[in-house]
Order: structure tokens, then sequence, then C-alpha cells
């Protein structure tokens, strides 16, 4: 891209490709979620359930989005000045849902919640478990109403045992599960495993679950409740290092990017700010072809990893990993990653210049293979969202459509949906139960 | 194989699933369908798969039995050695196909069709099939035929960039987690095909990319990227930030006996005041920015953190609905100190003739009207009775170079792939 100005968003976007209707039914057609999520697990869960072609609806406050957001979008020409319906992170994890404001504190919100669930399939919460019991909505009550209902939730502890009452959020479980202690630089401490890593493992694992939930109730079966204690969903990820702390005496422990039989296995330096790459030798086809790469750019360099007694066999290049990454790291920082990388696959060696968000926006593949498409938003415009991993090629799913804007389904959930005559709207929006428009909240 | 009594059979309860797998994604995507009740049949190369020698041994004694991704991925599954390299094995295989709903695969595309996998060909001939295959870069795109590995995918994907510090080189997670994370993808969008099939049991081939995964995990960076022109880097033991203005704390800090992490309750940020009884904690203009002020607020958070225990800290915190946990090593959680596990009884323990006992993480998810079916992992070709096998099991190991598109050493190419040899 060749700009006398800084590119804009449309000018990112112009490789992304619009979601597209499909042809054929979504595997979720004719399936209703309410969707009860906080934060990011949660919302990831109803999120996937949308694009497979369940109808969400996402439950809000009537006060539920901040009216001022700290970092928000223009909006798009002709759009009213509304920065709620323009936050990045919630448009990217609420896309393919409704909107409707409901206060689940005030009994005429709980019952309303209750006639929906009369009419809904699914249910997901990933509040801590106090919280349902607070609103009188704990599976016997809605088991009462619905008793096809698919009642999920998401505790981070799950609803039993000692730590059942305890917040957190997802970073707080990379800590107890063992993945953050094992993350990190050899013999420095413990480091995140990036971003909200853990919410979207839960998230997946609980629509995975919600699904195998309506194919069993499908299958003759009814209701029941599906719980993803957060904690469990990611000890699944550490099961290895479970183990090693039970066969040999020695703690699992940090390794950075070392691997445990090859060498050389890193991130090294490239040319230019931040630039890195990753690179793996599995074995002597890689090594000797990794040289022969070398030795275009540095024919000394190739000769001395050819003939080091250090780096002979893959066993005495591992162990001399420390020395033979100081070499490689010498030859890549003269090189640009990208075309360094190319270089490298071309030759068979597994490599990869380490790529940030912007660099995807223009990737080759990462745009024929849709792994973000966009949608149109209403009042922002065209906006990127992630697709998951999976593309259904018998029933494609894409992303359905953007975020909802607040309160856009508040008619049609309560008369569409529930069939209530204009005095029961009037009553919920007169007390502040529902709304068309973001509310203050309550003091 | 054993499955809990107290539940009614899974979701997939009858439904037969083959697994052709060499890394923990279609491992870990079967154990996830194999937990619904499905009956999942890993058809392995007569040297075992790749995966049986993937991870620590007891003892630190390699054994093809023994692997720890092996003892853990392959919970409740049947094995079933196949020379998919032989005419035979390969009639075998959809002899075996005919009487299966799913077959989930993370064989390279390359080896599909020598193999006699290719999805095209597979629904052709059996229209209800599933085929679900998980490559490292999916089946279409410039990239599908390059050569990569855990690391290569993450940094491929995205994710890589956001772990580690800012001063130093981009530090991968720990673990298989590209791999991991493309299992449960695949696992998800399986059970959305099985209830996509209809009443016409229509298949399909579900393709799953390893690097698609990955991107997934991003979460907001990409819309940061998009809109802004600017992505949240690596902050080390910190959260990414997307600003100033982002909630803080949410990062690992020393105490006195390890580590904690210390998050705000992002509703309630001025509870830091009372729990470190500090005002500054509670003043608007830091906690307008909060991440903006993270080195003063890391400051303000030592003197108690560095005199108190982690236990104690978070004891405390969490009586204020202040999200602290306790930073874990693998041997502590699975000590479990107080008895949170084993109140839910998560952890399962389970004997294997080789292995001996050890102790397993139990399901992901609990359905109350499903079982999940556990069980021990299977010894090589432990149900090679599924099969009249003894024709196909001839020869000598495989030696394929299908799983890197070229010719292959003295060693099986898939068993250095897994740096086994």
């Amino acid at each position: 891209m060749s700009l006398d100005r800084p590119p804009s968003p449309q000018d990112r976007s112009a490789g992304l490709t619009p979601a597209a209707v499909p042809e054929t039914p979504r595997p979720l057609a004719g399936i209703r979620v309410i969707d009860l999520t906080v934060a990011v697990a949660g919302p990831i869960a109803t999120q996937l359930l949308g694009g497979l072609g369940a109808e969400v609806i996402r439950v809000e406050p009537p006060w539920g989005r901040p009216k001022s957001p700290p970092l928000v979008p223009a909006a798009a020409a002709g759009a009213p000045d509304q920065p709620w319906n323009r936050i990045p992170l919630f448009n990217e994890l609420h896309h393919s849902k409704r909107s409707l404001p409901l206060n689940l504190l005030h009994p005429l919100g709980r019952e309303a919640l209750l006639d929906l669930v009369a009419v809904s399939d699914v249910l997901v919460e990933n509040f801590s478990p106090r919280v349902m019991g607070n609103f009188e909505l704990e599976w016997d009550t809605l088991r009462a109403r619905n008793p096809q209902l698919i009642f999920a939730s998401m505790p981070a502890f799950g609803k039993s045992g000692p730590y059942r009452d305890r917040v957190s959020y997802g970073p707080g479980i990379d800590a107890m599960s063992g993945l953050a202690w094992l993350t990190g630089y050899a013999g420095e401490t413990p480091l995140k495993p990036g971003n909200f890593y853990c919410d979207q493992n839960a998230g997946l694992h609980t629509a995975y679950a919600v699904i195998a939930a309506l194919l069993q109730r499908e299958r003759g079966g009814t209701g029941q409740t599906v719980e993803l204690a957060m904690i469990e969903g990611e000890l699944q990820l550490v099961a290895d290092a479970l183990l090693t702390a039970q066969f040999v005496e020695t703690e699992p422990d940090r390794i950075g990017n070392d691997h445990r039989c090859w060498a050389p296995h890193g991130v090294y330096p490239a040319a230019g700010d931040d630039a890195w790459l990753a690179l793996a030798c599995r074995d002597d086809e890689d090594w000797t072809a990794l040289r022969r790469v070398i030795e275009v750019d540095a024919p000394d360099l190739a000769a001395t990893l050819h003939t080091d007694a250090r780096f002979r066999t893959g066993l005495r290049r591992w162990r001399h990993r420390k020395e033979l990454d100081a070499l490689v790291g010498e030859w890549s920082r003269a090189q640009a990653a990208a075309p360094l990388a190319e270089r490298l696959q071309a030759a068979g060696v597994p490599a990869s210049n380490v790529v940030g968000a912007r660099d995807l926006l223009d990737d080759a593949h990462f745009l024929e293979r849709q792994t973000a498409v966009v949608v149109e938003h209403p009042q922002v415009g065209r906006t990127p969202v992630p697709q998951p991993a999976f593309r259904l090629r018998g029933t494609p799913s894409p992303p359905t459509g953007a975020a909802p804007l607040f309160a856009d389904s508040t008619d049609y959930v309560f008369r569409d949906l529930l069939g209530y005559d204009d005095a029961q709207i009037d009553e919920l929006l007169a007390a502040g139960v529902t709304s068309h428009e973001l509310l203050e909240r309550p003091q | 194989m054993t499955a809990s009594e107290q539940s009614p059979p899974g979701p997939l309860a009858g439904i037969r699933i083959v697994e052709i797998s060499e890394t923990a994604s279609g491992a870990y995507g079967g154990r996830l369908l194999a937990g619904l009740d499905g009956e999942v049949v890993v058809v392995e190369p007569l040297g075992g798969s790749a995966l049986r020698r993937v991870g620590s041994h007891p003892g630190a004694r390699p054994h093809r039995e023994t692997g720890a991704s092996h003892l853990h991925l392959q919970r409740g599954k049947r094995s079933l050695t196949v020379n998919l390299e032989s005419r035979a094995g390969r009639r075998a295989l959809h002899e075996l196909l005919e009487a299966t709903e799913i077959l989930i695969t993370d064989l390279p595309a390359r080896s599909w069709a020598p193999l006699g996998i290719d999805p095209a060909r597979l629904l052709a001939q059996n229209p209800a099939l599933i085929v679900t295959t998980i490559t490292p870069f999916g089946s279409q795109g410039p990239r599908v035929d390059q050569a990569s590995t855990e690391l290569t995918e993450y940094a491929a994907g995205g994710y890589l960039r956001i772990t580690g510090k800012p001063e130093r080189e981009p530090v991968k997670a720990w673990g298989e987690q590209a791999q991991l994370q493309a299992g449960v993808h695949a696992a998800l969008a399986t059970v959305a095909a099985v209830r996509a099939k209809g009443d016409a049991h229509r298949g399909q081939h579900v393709d799953v990319a390893v690097t698609d995964a990955v991107s997934f995990l991003l979460g907001g960076t990409l819309q940061s990227a998009y809109f802004f022109g600017r992505e949240p880097s690596r902050n080390g033991t910190r959260l990414v930030g997307f600003g100033p203005g982002h909630t803080y704390p949410s990062t690992i800090r020393p105490c006195r006996d390890g580590y904690v992490h210390a998050h705000v309750n992002s509703r309630f940020p001025e509870t830091m005041a009372a729990f470190f009884d500090d005002p500054r904690l509670a003043d608007p203009d830091l906690l307008a920015t909060m991440l903006g002020h993270a080195d003063e607020i890391d400051a303000l958070m030592s003197p108690k953190l560095e005199r108190e225990d982690r236990a104690e800290i978070v004891r405390e915190a969490q009586a204020l609905r202040i999200p602290f946990t306790e930073v874990l090593r693998p041997s502590e959680v699975l000590a479990d100190g107080d008895g949170h596990h084993a109140a839910r009884g998560f952890f399962v323990d389970q004997d294997h003739p080789i292995a001996g006992r050890a102790r397993y993480p139990g399901p992901p998810i609990r359905m109350g009207e499903s079982r999940w079916r556990e069980g021990r992992a299977p010894l090589l070709n432990e149900d090679g009775a599924l099969l009249h096998h003894r024709r196909l099991s001839r020869g000598h190991p495989s030696r394929s170079s299908l799983s890197r598109g070229r010719p292959s050493g003295d060693v099986p190419v898939r068993w250095r792939r897994a740096g086994v040899a």
C-alpha cells in the first residue's frame, strides 16, 4: 500500500472480504440463545453460537454500556454520536447478536426474562455463582419455565468447591492453572500468555458443550445444565506439565522459545524496529537447508556452521543451542524478516516473521482464508471481525452481522417474540426495566 | 474403557469417529469427541502415532505407551494400527469409514490423497461422512503447503508478538497451545456439523487452520490495528494495553513466597485503595489512566505484597471482591492445597498397565444429563480386532515421506517431526 497520507481504516480493510450470506442453512438455524454474559469469555461463547446461526439475544442492563468509553473510532457519516455503540472490543465480541436492555433486578425484568426463557433453547451466563441466585434465576426456576432449556454457566472456578465464590478474570485463571508459571524466558519471572488467553479457551469449550447438549436433546433427551469452570477448561492445556510433575522429580519450568529436542529453534532478531523471525529446524534436512540459505548472505558463517563439531548432529546442536542461537541471530539481524521467512520457506525450513495485527490485515493468506471478514456496522461502517478457525465447507457460517446497536431489539423481543401489548411494554419502559436508549445507572 | 454410570449416554453415543493424528490438535479434537461418548478409533501407523513419543515419560524412560501427551489426549479411545501406505491398508481404512460418521485428522494436506483420506473423494464415496481436517494453514490460500511448527504457527497467527517483555524477543506460551486451540475449534465445528446433517444426512468437510486458531486469540487487537493503525505490544507480566486508559493492575507481581496475579476489580477500582491502605490508589487522575500509572501502582502495591504470602494476599483481596489469584507451579496445582479440585472431583486417578497410576485432569465441561467418557489411553493396536488386520500388519514400520513431502532418512519422518529422533 503506497499512500501520501496515513492509511485509513478503509485502506486497511481493502483486502478483507465482506461476510457473505450463505445459501445453505447454518448448523444452529432455529435455535434461540439468551446471552447474559459479561467480560470476554462468555461473549465469545455466544458469539460462536451466533455465527453458527443461532439467534442470540444479548440481555444488557438498561445502563449496560459506558456512555463515554475512552477510545472509539469516529462515527460513520450521518450516524448519530453514540460512542457506546462504537466500542471496538465490544463490537468484536458481540457480532452476530441482538441487544435487549433488561433490568434483571426488577421483578418485572425477571419475569420478562422468564418469559423469554420459555421461548428459547439456550441460556448462557458467566457470572460468579452467587449472581444468578441473587436474580432468583437458578436452574430449578429456569427449568420449571422451560424443561427443554440448555442452561450453560461459565464460572471461574465452578459452582462448587472452596473457590466457588472466588472472582477472577481470564488472566487470573492463567495464574492458577500453572500456564503463567510455565510461560516466560528461562530463569526469569512467569509471564502472561499474551492477551485474554483463558477467555477464548473457555468460550470455545462452552459453545462446543452447548451444541452437544442440543444434540442430546434432539436425540430424545431433555434440557440440562452445562458447566464450564474456566480453570477446568484451562487445565486441559497444561496436562503434559501436570503429568511431568508426577513422572520426574524436577518441576516443569519455563524454557522460553527453546524446544526439548530441536535446535536452532527460536525467535531471532531481524532488521528494523521490533522485527523478529521465528525459525525451527526439526532435523538434518532442515539444518542443511538453513545453512544453504545462510550461505547466500554469509558464506563464512555457513562454512562455520557446517564444519564446527558442536553443530554436527542434532543432539550436539541442541546441547550447544545458546551458541548456535547467537550465530543465527547475528545473521538474521541484518535481514528483513518477511522476505527472509519466504526464502526459508522456499527451502522447506519452517519459518515465519513475527506478524502483528497490522501485518495480518495485508497478509495474502489471511485474506484469502478469510481469517477475518468485514461486517457493516450502522454507526461505524466497515468493521473487521475474526472468524473461528473452522470453515464448514457444506454449511458456510460467516458472521451474521455487526454487533447490535444498544436496544436494537427491544420491540422485536417484546412484541414479536413475547406478544406483549402496548400497555405491558409501556409499563416496562416507564419502570426503566427496559428501554429504547441507554439510560443512566440508577444510584 | 469406562464411562460414568450416573448419567445417561452422551450426545455422541453410538457414533463412531476415526482419528488419524500426529499432533495434539487432532488428538485433543478427538478427546473432546470421545468425552461426549463417541467411539473414537485412533488409526495409527504400525510403529504408533508420533504423539506417543511427545512429552515426558515415567522415570524419564521413553516408551511408546507412556508419553504424557498420548496418555492424556488419547484417554477413552481405541487404537488400531493400519499401514495406510499399503493398498490393503487403505482398503481397510475405507471399510472402517463405511461404518463411521466422522473422520478427524491433523495429517498435512499433501498426504490426504496418497493415504486415501482426501475429503472430496471421501465425501463422494460417502456423502454422510464428516471429514474434519486440521492443518497449519487450512486447505486454501498461498501458505497451504508451507512447512511449519508450533512456534512458527504461533508467529504467523499474530499471537507470538503480544507475549513477552517489550524489550526482549517475543516468547511463545508454554506447550502446544496452538495445536490444542485448533483441537477445540475442530471439536466445536464437528459437533456443529453433526447437527447440520439434518434429515438428509449430509456430511461435509470441516476445514480447520491452526494459524486461524492462533489469530482467534488476538481479542481486540485486530480492531485496534484496523481503526487506529496501532496494536498493543507485549507487555511483560502486564496484560497487553490498548492505551493508558486501560484498567490496571492486571499483572504478575512478586510477594513473600512467590508470585500473585494482581487484578483490579474493573467495576470498583477504588477498592484497591482500601486493600493496600493507600488513598493514592483512589485518586481520580490515577483511576482515569490506570495503565498509564502502572509503574506507580506497582510501587504502591509492593510493600504489602513483599511482606505477605500468596494465600494471605489472595484471601484478603477476594474478601473485598478484588480478583487476585496465586501463581501456582504445576506441582502446586496437583497438590490442590485448599482442596478445591478434590471437592469437585476434578482430577482423575487412572491406572495404566505400563505407565502405572497417575493423576489426570478430568473433563473440561460438565453436563447435568450426559455422561463424559473417560478411561485410559489405549495400548498400541489394543483394538486390532476391530479389523481383520493381520494381513495389514505385515511389512515394516512406515517410512513415508508423506508428512513432509520429500524423501526421508532412516528414521520415520513423522517421528522426527515430533522431535522424537
